[in-house]
């Protein structure tokens, strides 16, 4: 009997137990909103797909440990379904139909490199899904008919607040000069698609470009490009997109005789290690916020972005990262804002309105949409000359 | 005029670097049959070597240049001893140990130095004028390091005991053995010259442009170019027609940029090379 009794205590603590953790369990009880991420976390472009992916499970994590959100009511957290295109165009294809043909999502982060993201465009096109990529050649389409929903989360050159109208302005107001420029780039889908907007926005303010060069990849030797270059004798030189591309080619520019440079991707670093040989020309740029200074890290929003970081991945994030993985961090949270503004998580039209005429106050950067969908956010104006540093906040 | 005479300054000093890493890859595949794609990746660890005596324990670069040097040709044969001599006269084989071995040589180095662009720092020797066209006299000086290095080769090669016996080997490695020739030695003195060598373009990337740990295939790809034109016409594993191919490819890369544009630059070299080969086969070489 005694045997008996114990059992039946034993039955009702379990029952009991399982039926407080299904009540308490809130999450059982919240909706998922699928978003669906094809991204290059394997392969030669994992550089930028990683810090990306890891931002976007740090951005899900903290939103549903924050109790979730709220829609019209009803709880909601976000589900992310994230396919690894292994850098791959055809993967990459594979993959986002999948999400819009069989999981059906209406919000889709895909991808971050050009050559993966020009024949997805192709299959979103007319769709309504809010698409959101940090490709450069996805800012032509920007505003294109078929492409309403389609949002740029980096790479603020483009239009007329971008980075490229920007820079040229205030390389004219600190080399007033200036007459002649050139331009010497990477031979590849970034470098093609940037020296057009810069050599346009020279143009548009009266500037001769006397040259548009492009050096294929891997390039160390820039003396053939930048003699030629030489000959024509233009007043700035515009080059680069890599730190380690720009470091070569500015030591040899200097050889040369070139003394004024103008960048839009390039880290300060670069020029400071050269401010001597500098010191009688301009090196000028354009700066995110620096993560690798300690005073930034300590932030608080960014303090908080560390440290989930560190308890979801057990490790450091990669500090020169975060601007790269803030592309896409702060655009879900954005995405959260116009669900609960619109009240709906599924009304694309509704959702990508919203969007538009945001400014959404993040964590780690202030971003913006601009009508046509590219992101803007807050930067530095630097300019290396005399042996000093001179930095400018520039809000778009 | 002074635009053209400047590209072919540019050019021989890029020609230089294609030569000094195919004269390299002519020694190995000439001797050995072995296709050795971690040349490249050699020449930056020789490279990155010397920058580490530079940084960490303050040596001149006289001083450091040649330790660099020597060690990166000793580290070679040791290599080579443990793997390339296992596949003697299989290119499949060799292929692919070589190519397993680069990829160890990269990401050893990622791993050890990261793949932040390194700067072996000299001081500027200012530029030289000719007719108009400017090139730093570091440049020239590589240029006749370059020289002299390919002179020492065919010294070595042709007047000295080990240089004999090379050659011996390199003609018939069988009948040499049977005459007393210690092949082992031969092998490794071959590796040491060819890593050596690789070390010397090394430094010179460091010192005129930069290093990273990826570097290397760009290189290697251009000197089995010249190896390959150098061998359409005097055979392959000729160290002189290798070393004129290498610079005539850096000449047709520079003066095509100069006359072009600048993206065609790997056209031109590859445009040779076929160019050279499609000769040499009409020509039943």
């Amino acid at each position: 009997m005694r045997r008996l009794t114990c059992g039946w205590i034993v039955l009702l603590i379990t029952a009991a137990v399982f039926l407080a953790g299904c009540g308490g369990k809130q999450g059982s009880s919240l909706r998922e909103v699928p978003v669906g991420v094809v991204i290059e976390q394997t392969g030669p472009q994992a550089v930028w797909g990683l810090p990306r992916v890891e931002a976007m499970q740090v951005a899900a994590y903290q939103i549903e440990k924050a109790g979730s959100f709220d829609v019209s009511g009803t709880k909601y957290k976000l589900k992310l379904l994230i396919y690894d295109n292994r850098s791959k165009p055809d993967e990459s294809v594979a993959f986002v139909k999948r999400l819009l043909d069989v999981d059906k999502v209406k919000i889709l982060f895909a991808t971050q490199t050009t050559p993966c993201t020009l024949p997805v465009l192709d299959l979103i096109r007319g769709r309504q899904v809010l698409h959101f990529t940090a490709a450069t050649a996805h800012q032509k389409m920007l505003g294109q008919p078929g492409y309403e929903y389609s949002f740029n989360c980096y790479n603020a050159d483009f239009g007329p607040n971008g980075t490229a109208n920007k820079l040229v302005d205030y390389v004219l107001r600190k080399i007033p000069g200036v007459k002649k420029v050139a331009f010497l780039d990477q031979n590849n889908a970034l470098g093609k698609m940037l020296v057009p907007i810069y050599s346009e926005a020279c143009r548009a303010r009266g500037l001769e470009v006397v040259a548009e060069e492009y050096y294929p990849t891997g390039t160390t030797d820039f003396y053939p490009q930048l003699s030629k270059i030489a000959a024509l004798k233009p007043d700035l030189l515009f080059m680069g997109n890599t730190d380690e591309d720009v470091r070569p080619m500015l030591k040899q520019a200097l050889e040369l005789g070139f003394r004024n440079f103008a960048t839009n991707r390039i880290t300060p670093k670069v020029a400071l290690e050269r401010k001597d040989d500098i010191a009688s020309g301009h090196f000028i740029g354009v700066e995110e916020k620096n993560f690798l200074d300690p005073q930034t890290r300590s932030l608080p929003g960014v303090q908080e972005f560390i440290t989930d970081y560190k308890h979801l991945f057990g490790r450091e994030p990669d500090y020169a990262m975060i601007p790269r993985a803030a592309a896409v961090y702060e655009p879900l949270y954005a995405i959260v804002e116009a669900m609960k503004k619109t009240g709906t998580v599924e009304d694309v039209p509704k959702l990508a309105a919203a969007l538009h005429g945001m400014r959404y106050e993040g964590k780690i950067w202030t971003i913006s949409f601009d009508g046509k969908g590219q992101i803007l956010v807050d930067y530095f104006m630097y300019d290396v000359h005399d042996g000093q540093i001179e930095r400018e906040h520039v809000t778009p | 005029m002074a635009a053209l005479l400047q590209a072919v300054l540019n050019g021989l000093a890029l020609g230089s670097f294609y030569g000094l890493v195919g004269i390299g890859l002519a020694v190995t595949f000439g001797l050995w049959g072995i296709l050795n794609l971690a040349q490249g990746e050699f020449m930056v660890l020789g490279g990155y070597l010397v920058w580490m005596l530079l940084g960490t324990l303050h040596l001149p670069l006289p001083f450091a240049a040649p330790v660099g040097i020597v060690c990166t040709g000793l580290l070679m044969a040791l290599v080579a001893r443990g793997t390339f001599h296992f596949t003697q006269r299989d290119l499949v084989n060799g292929f692919i140990i070589s190519s397993g071995l680069s990829l160890v040589i990269q990401n050893g180095l990622e791993l050890a130095v990261t793949g932040a662009a390194r700067e072996i720092h000299v001081p500027s020797l200012g530029s030289l004028r000719v007719f108009g066209a400017s090139i730093p006299v570091l440049r020239c000086l590589f240029i006749g390091l370059s020289v002299v290095s390919l002179a020492a080769a065919l010294w070595i090669l042709g007047r000295t005991r080990i240089g004999r016996q090379i050659r011996a080997a390199a003609c018939n490695i069988d009948g040499a053995k049977f005459v007393g020739v210690n092949a082992d030695r031969v092998e490794a003195a071959s590796y040491v010259f060819s890593g050596m060598l690789a070390a010397l373009a090394g430094v010179g990337l460091g010192v005129l442009f930069v290093l990273t740990p990826y570097l290397g295939a760009r290189y290697v790809l251009k000197g089995f170019a010249a190896v390959l034109l150098g061998g359409a016409y005097r055979g392959l594993g000729n160290i002189t027609s290798t070393f004129v191919a290498g610079l005539a490819i850096g000449l047709v890369e520079s003066v095509g940029t100069a006359l072009t544009a600048a993206q065609w630059q790997d056209l031109f070299a590859y445009a040779l090379l076929y160019a050279g080969l499609l000769v040499a086969s009409k020509a039943g070489r």
